[in-house]
């Protein structure tokens, strides 16, 4: 495994207007090529914790560090560049119903302002990396479920992102597409990326070689045998 | 993925890429809402004719403003001073005057009267009227004073008016000097009044279209909040998801803008007939003076601009919670 964590917590509270505690003293690493998975029941913090090192949220107490510099210190021009280095896949695949497939994977690299000829490239390398080759003039309301999933995680990676997130990604898809996903995030992490995941299908995740981060009322077991 | 996971995880590239990137975002802009806009042409086209319609009104009354002053000339309405020469003034003296008078280029010399010719005209009036030419013989014709009258152009406002008379008055043999201003105080008051109410309105109906569009894209943000939250957890900056509404806003302000000409140019179209008339009789020719391409210009961009305002309140009031909308 290797030595430097590309993100780290320590000591992270996080603690809501009405006085609810999210997460409790959570400190945990996650390292470039690994996959985590953070697990544990609805209401636990899993979504808190994804969003505090998304930078959609701040912690209350203690440090979200991402590459040595505090994620909730970060200016609102740096924010941005810092999210898109960040691929984010949720439950709902949250695409854009009127683009296409294409247009949809494109997104991040039209944000960019990358060329077409790279745009369309690696689009295509990202759809065919999720097993979607050919399907880029097709709507998302043409795709089942799962098919909608693996274009949002293709959207996630299309721009090779060093750090991915999952919420919760397999929550409307049956056994054997959550199988296929749990799979495309576990060849994702193989190229390097820190990848951290949130389920709460203890089951999945142990069929799938990676840490474990287990959230309960808040606190944190951290389990490497996973 | 190696030279992926060496970039800066914070920092924007440098300028000339930042530069390239930021034009090829506005090009994509510019084509995505070209193209959403052509698909939703009718009620593009209902905003653009409010916008149009609450724009025509100030502009049509600068326009008013404008051919109101070319109507002051038509009808004659210019001021003047008449100079009372004391008696005993000599020509030489009288030609001095002329001739300071004549170096201002705004002024001009319609008349100069001398003592004897007033006399003549006193006489004559006199003949004409009582029937006995011999009725002040033996008068000294020098008993009336020589006088000249000065023509002011309009717009020569009274304090011009009151230095001028001074410094004629300082003029040797120089009696008296009375101006006839009252009628440029009143001019001016009206066209005080009028560019005042043309102020007001322009300020006013300057709002109204900036509301106008500041609702209009407030229902597109909200119909594309989705999409725009989408944007937002992908990288997208602020003024990226501002933008496509910026770029709505300006043309809103085009389509406005040209609506507004197209009211104007009808309106004009109509009362034109009846201005060409009123204008023949006094001799001129019947044109509607500043409806031009530059006063056409200005009125887009002024439509534009107020479009941009209307956006940026828009997208400030919708856009300000993104993160929380993240889920």
């Amino acid at each position: 495994m290797p030595q430097t964590p590309l993100i780290s917590l320590v000591r992270v509270s996080k603690k809501f207007g009405s006085g609810q505690e999210a997460l409790s003293e959570i400190s945990a690493e996650f390292h470039e090529g690994t996959i985590t998975y953070v697990t544990g029941h609805s209401g636990a913090g899993k979504t808190t914790l994804l969003r505090l090192i998304f930078g959609a949220d701040k912690a209350s107490r203690g440090k979200v560090i991402a590459a040595d510099r505090d994620v909730g210190k970060l200016t609102i021009a740096e924010l941005p560049m810092y999210r898109r280095n960040v691929g984010v896949v949720f439950q709902n695949p949250n695409l854009i119903f009127r683009r296409t497939i294409f247009e949809n994977v494109a997104l991040p690299l039209l944000i960019d302002g990358e060329k077409l000829s790279q745009v369309e490239k690696r689009v295509r390398g990202a759809l065919s990396r999720v097993h979607l080759a050919g399907r880029e003039n097709l709507f998302p309301y043409q795709l089942s479920i799962g098919e909608q999933q693996r274009v949002g995680l293709a959207r996630s990676i299309v721009r090779r992102p060093i750090i991915l997130i999952a919420d919760e990604p397999t929550g409307n898809l049956d056994p054997a597409l959550s199988r296929t996903v749990f799979g495309l995030l576990s060849e994702y992490s193989a190229t390097g990326a820190a990848v951290v995941v949130a389920s709460h299908d203890i089951n999945l995740v142990a069929a799938y070689k990676g840490r474990e981060v287990s959230l309960n009322q808040g606190r944190a077991v951290i389990n490497d045998e996973s | 993925m190696k030279e992926d996971l060496d970039r800066d995880l914070f920092v924007a590239p440098k300028w000339r890429r930042r530069l390239v990137y930021w034009l090829r975002d506005h090009i994509r802009v510019a084509s995505e809402v070209s193209k959403n806009m052509s698909l939703e042409l009718s009620s593009s086209f209902l905003t653009w004719f409010i916008l149009g319609l609450t724009v025509s009104f100030p502009a049509g009354l600068y326009l008013a403003h404008l051919n109101t002053e070319k109507a002051e000339g038509l009808v004659g309405l210019t001021g003047g001073l008449a100079i009372y020469f004391q008696t005993g003034t000599t020509e030489s003296e009288i030609i001095s005057l002329q001739d300071w008078i004549t170096q201002n280029p705004e002024l001009e010399v319609k008349e100069v009267r001398s003592s004897e010719k007033s006399f003549e005209d006193l006489l004559s009036t006199i003949s004409d009227q009582t029937r006995e030419p011999n009725l002040l013989e033996g008068i000294d014709h020098t008993v009336l004073p020589a006088i000249m009258l000065v023509e002011l152009p309009a717009g020569y406002n009274e304090r011009r008016l009151i230095t001028l008379r001074s410094e004629i008055e300082e003029f040797p043999r120089v009696d008296s000097v009375v101006m006839q201003y009252e009628w440029l105080e009143r001019l001016a008051a009206l066209q005080s009044l009028i560019e005042k109410f043309w102020l007001l309105s322009s300020f006013l109906f300057g709002l109204a279209s900036v509301l106008v569009t500041s609702i209009s894209i407030s229902f597109a943000i909200q119909g594309q909040l989705e999409e725009l939250k989408v944007f937002h957890f992908l990288g997208a900056t602020k003024r990226q998801v501002r933008r496509p509404f910026i770029y709505l806003g300006a043309i809103f302000g085009i389509g406005g803008g040209l609506m507004a000409l197209f009211i104007l140019a009808l309106v004009l179209s109509i009362i034109e007939p009846s201005l060409s008339s009123l204008d023949l009789s006094y001799g001129q020719e019947g044109l509607i003076v500043g409806f031009d391409l530059f006063f056409s210009s200005v009125l887009i961009l002024c439509c534009v601009f107020l479009g941009i305002i209307g956006a940026t309140l828009a997208a400030s009031r919708e856009l300000i919670n993104l993160d929380e909308l993240v889920s």
